[in-house]
């Protein structure tokens, strides 16, 4: 065990506020807790006016770095639904279930996708394989994903809440067909890009599902996760592989420090084509997954053309 | 033999300093291996206006009647994502478009697309030795 105090201190909090509560909703509505801005978005649309909820990773924070806290653990264990990415992308997951206790129903959105194996299924991409042979975690980049998502949610929410299902699966029907033409904008507006300018130059690899859906390839500065440090010899290879492609335009990450990538910038000639959320939604307009998705495919696009 | 020597001298000089036009400038056009022909057949179900662009550049633009229209239009040989856009003639009315890309004989995309009064959709074009 990797964080023994961790652990100790997660089930103290946990079964103090499960036993203090008796593990009680805290009010009419069904109370869902989120380790993720997105699938906060997707909990939102699909239960309406009947939930309420607990965004505990919000926009802005860096969920690779993200570790609950007290106060954290202390919120999920008073929620009935607990909805997480799943694939490895919250490393703290066991002992999150382990601190939580039997209360909340976790709901891994991950379990319901179709993973990209990142050694084998992802072929055309040019991934440094430094994250390992696992699955990518960043699923919700394929609008196709992201729509068995909302099912999964939807099904979750319908079990906690079987009073609520009509307005769930009518919430959800609307939803999916937004996102069906969200899925279709996509591809008209990728469609204006000739397949030969489709490198994705970004700071973490987090686009690979994006990529896959349209035919990109990636070539990133850190690995998968945003803790991973580049080598010199890969920032070398990096700016080979940038001049000998001719990419136009490199990509920043909301909340990454683009330093490297003006460093990038200045080495190949290419210009920052903008500010893209990978691992998460943003603020504003870029606050709902809709946004964050149109927000990034207009960006990349204009900045490639 | 001065002379000569002059006039040699002042060619190159006259040229650079003439006004005008600009040295003509190397057109590189896309090498004939990167491109092919494909041969695109399109139908509807009514009458209509159809556009097709590759990488935003209309590469067809037709009125399509109950006959079906085609075309043969170059895309580059690794493939493309080409959008069709159609619009019925009367507004509203329900439209359903086909569209089938071919090269060599070799059937290499199709697609369908519905709507009411205008559709809009994506034939992703593979290249012909990877969709054999």
């Amino acid at each position: 065990m990797k964080h023994p105090v961790f652990v100790a201190i997660f089930c103290v909090v946990g079964l103090c506020s499960v036993f203090a509560e008796g593990g009680a909703v805290g009010s009419e509505k069904l109370v869902v807790a989120s380790l993720s801005t997105v699938l906060s978005d997707f909990a939102r649309q699909v239960g309406g006016e009947r939930v309420e909820v607990v965004e505990v990773v919000k926009a802005g924070d860096d969920p690779h770095l993200f570790e609950p806290g007290p106060g954290d653990v202390k919120t999920i264990s008073k929620a009935k639904i607990v909805l997480a990415n799943g694939l490895g992308f919250e490393g703290y997951l066991d002992k999150l279930k382990a601190g939580v206790g039997k209360g909340p129903v976790f709901v891994i959105a991950g379990d319901a996708v179709k993973p990209l194996m990142m050694a084998h299924d992802h072929e055309h991409h040019d991934h440094d394989h430094d994250h390992g042979d696992g699955a990518d975690p960043h699923w919700w980049h394929s609008v196709s994903n992201a729509k068995l998502a909302v099912r999964e949610v939807r099904d979750a929410f319908i079990k906690a809440d079987p009073a609520g299902a009509a307005t769930y699966q009518a919430n959800t029907q609307t939803y999916l067909r937004a996102l069906e033409e969200l899925e279709q904008a996509c591809k008209l507006e990728v469609a204006k890009l000739p397949k030969s300018q489709r490198v994705l130059v970004t700071s973490h690899d987090a686009l690979g599902y994006f990529a896959n859906d349209h035919g990109f390839t990636v070539l990133a500065v850190q690995g998968v996760s945003t803790s991973d440090q580049p080598s010199s010899k890969k920032i070398k290879d990096l700016i080979d592989k940038i001049k000998a492609l001719g990419v136009k335009a490199i990509f920043a990450e909301n909340i990454e420090n683009p330093k490297v990538l003006e460093e990038l910038t200045r080495e190949t000639g290419a210009v920052m084509g903008g500010v893209l959320y990978a691992d998460g939604l943003g603020e504003g307009q870029e606050g709902t997954y809709e946004g964050m998705v149109r927000h990034n495919v207009t960006t990349i696009v204009r900045a490639l053309k | 033999m001065v002379a000569i020597g002059i006039v040699l001298l002042g060619v190159p000089v006259w040229s650079v300093t003439q006004p005008g036009e600009a040295p003509p400038v190397l057109q590189v056009s896309p090498a004939v291996d990167t491109v092919m022909d494909i041969d695109l057949i399109i139908e509807s179900s009514v009458p209509c206006r159809v556009e097709i662009k590759n990488a935003d550049v209309s590469i067809v633009s037709t009125q399509l009647e109950s006959a079906p229209s085609e075309a043969t239009v170059p895309i580059p040989k690794h493939g493309a994502d080409l959008v069709i856009r159609a619009i019925a003639n009367q507004p509203g009315q329900r439209l359903a478009v086909r569209v089938r890309a071919g090269h060599d004989g070799s059937q290499l995309a199709e697609a369908s697309f519905w709507g009411d009064g205008e559709v809009a959709g994506v034939l992703m074009v593979a290249d012909p030795t990877e969709a054999r």
